[in-house]
């Protein structure tokens, strides 16, 4: 039962901010008889790999949570050499990859939606990315949940934009329209050596926060803008943001010149650090 | 000497009632209120269902006004934002006075009634939003004190920047302007003055709805 329309149903039919509500006080319980079985059972039913985690020990973390948004092993993952080569982001599946063109990214194979919506602004700085690059990532609930910088960059400023939490697994981004413009995102605008960049964080159901590094857990409610007084800068690879639960990362680059690696494909599975492309 | 102190305190009560019910309560520490409401030129709009909309529209409720455009690269989006966390703290402390928020585009050329709806729905979903041309806009702008300048590109072409201040102005519960904070704006400071004004207003005996 995954035809397009049960899944559109389902996802209107659940309490997304119950559930995602249940799921934060949850996820953030010191209760061993709460958290010890959950992080058990959680590791063992997605197959996570704790052998690549900085800690091991699954019942040593504090809250499902600590171990949700676990920290890998020094060198876990090795990031691609080349200071214009963007990695990718987080761990996770490339969902869809290409060219900005018209104002429209896709966010599934015929489903596309527009960058103004997603950004929440307009105007000559979204009008830069016009026949830049963009690439999303799904990272699957099992997947390590920090995201990293693609670039050596300086981070302008921050906006959280408020929405719903509608699962943004592949079957409900190919069903439901627009599926990123309707979530709760951050939208973090950085500018780098190679051109303005942005990292759109996607909230999605059971998502019950979003951080980053800049300003720390963002918790859901009315819109937001942070600016930085100085640019904040942040060094490729370095942590930027995580979810507190499975999401997207959706990550545009104004420059015509970036060339996606060969070999790159929709459904990829990749991994942080891994090399994406390069600017020419 | 007891009797004294109870006329003292009978004058007291009595000068409580009797004073000028406009003086009641702290005035607001950065906005700046007019001596009376005052009503404001009758202007066609379109809102952003792409409907026929007039200001009169809006009694009924306090409404903050705001003058933008979708284009704006940073004083709109940081007003907007801050008049979201406006309405999300008085929500909190004062759910009953929870003011509207009426977004006006001053660049009807570019700004339809769909980019309008969408760039509100950023913010928050209850923002109104509404439009007008140029010359039915003018003498809105001309009493509230709106300048709004074209800057056009060195190209020519369709990029132009729309100057204009991030003014906000308080309406009444009769669509009647009856105070303005001109910034900058913080959205804790902007909710105590709102509250301040809204309960001013309705201790100076603002005219109910429709009077």
């Amino acid at each position: 039962m995954t035809s397009p329309a049960w899944v559109r149903l389902t996802q209107h039919l659940i309490p997304k901010d119950l559930s995602s509500a249940v799921v934060y006080h949850a996820t953030r319980s010191r209760r061993a008889w709460l958290k010890v079985p959950l992080t058990r059972w959680f590791a063992k039913a997605y197959g996570v790999d704790m052998s690549e985690a900085a800690n091991a020990d699954l019942d040593s973390y504090a809250t499902f949570n600590d171990f949700f948004t676990r920290e890998l092993k020094a060198g876990a993952r090795p990031i691609a050499a080349g200071s214009s080569t963007a990695i990718s982001p987080a761990d996770g599946v490339l969902t869809e990859h290409g060219p900005i063109k018209g104002g429209h990214l896709y966010q599934a194979k015929g489903s596309a939606y527009t960058l103004a919506e997603l950004l929440g602004d307009g105007g000559a700085a979204v009008d830069a990315f016009e026949g830049g690059r963009y690439f999303t990532i799904y990272l699957a609930p099992h997947n390590y949940h920090r995201v990293h910088s693609p670039l050596d960059a300086q981070l302008l400023r921050t906006r959280y934009i408020p929405g719903a939490r509608f699962s943004v697994s592949r079957a409900t981004a190919a069903a439901i329209p627009r599926l990123f413009c309707r979530n709760e995102r951050v939208v973090c605008w950085f500018e780098t050596d190679l051109g303005p960049m942005i990292v759109v964080l996607v909230g999605a159901l059971n998502v019950s926060s979003i951080s980053t590094f800049a300003h720390g857990e963002i918790a859901s409610g009315a819109a937001r803008i942070w600016l930085e007084q100085q640019p904040r800068p942040v060094a490729r690879g370095a942590e930027i943001g995580r979810f507190n639960m499975g999401s997207t990362v959706v990550v545009l680059l104004a420059s015509d010149r970036f060339r996606f690696s060969s070999g790159l494909a929709d459904g990829l599975a990749v991994r942080m650090g891994q090399a994406l492309g390069a600017f020419d | 000497m007891l009797r004294i102190i109870v006329v003292f305190l009978v004058v007291l009560v009595a000068a409580m009632f009797l004073l000028p019910r406009g003086q009641r309560g702290a005035p607001p520490q950065n906005a700046t209120e007019l001596p009376q409401p005052t009503p404001l030129a009758d202007v066609r709009f379109v809102d952003k269902s792409g409907r026929d909309a007039h200001l009169r529209d809006f009694k009924g409720d306090f409404t903050l006004l705001f003058f933008g455009f979708t284009n704006c690269p940073d004083v709109c989006p940081l007003t907007l934002a801050m008049l979201a966390q406006v309405r999300a703290d008085i929500a909190k402390r004062a759910p009953r006075f929870t003011p509207r928020v009426l977004f006006v585009s001053v660049d009807p050329s570019r700004d339809t009634p769909e980019k309008i709806s969408a760039y509100l729905k950023g913010f928050d979903a209850e923002f109104l939003g509404v439009t007008a041309p140029d010359a039915d806009l003018e003498p809105l702008l001309k009493q509230l004190g709106v300048a709004v300048e074209k800057q056009h590109d060195h190209g020519g072409g369709g990029n132009y920047n729309v100057v204009h201040n991030s003014a906000i102005y308080v309406l009444d519960q009769n669509a009647e302007w009856i105070a303005v904070s001109t910034g900058p704006h913080d959205p804790k400071v902007f909710a105590s003055d709102f509250l301040r004004i809204r309960q001013r207003h309705a201790g100076s005996g603002g005219r109910p709805p429709g009077a």
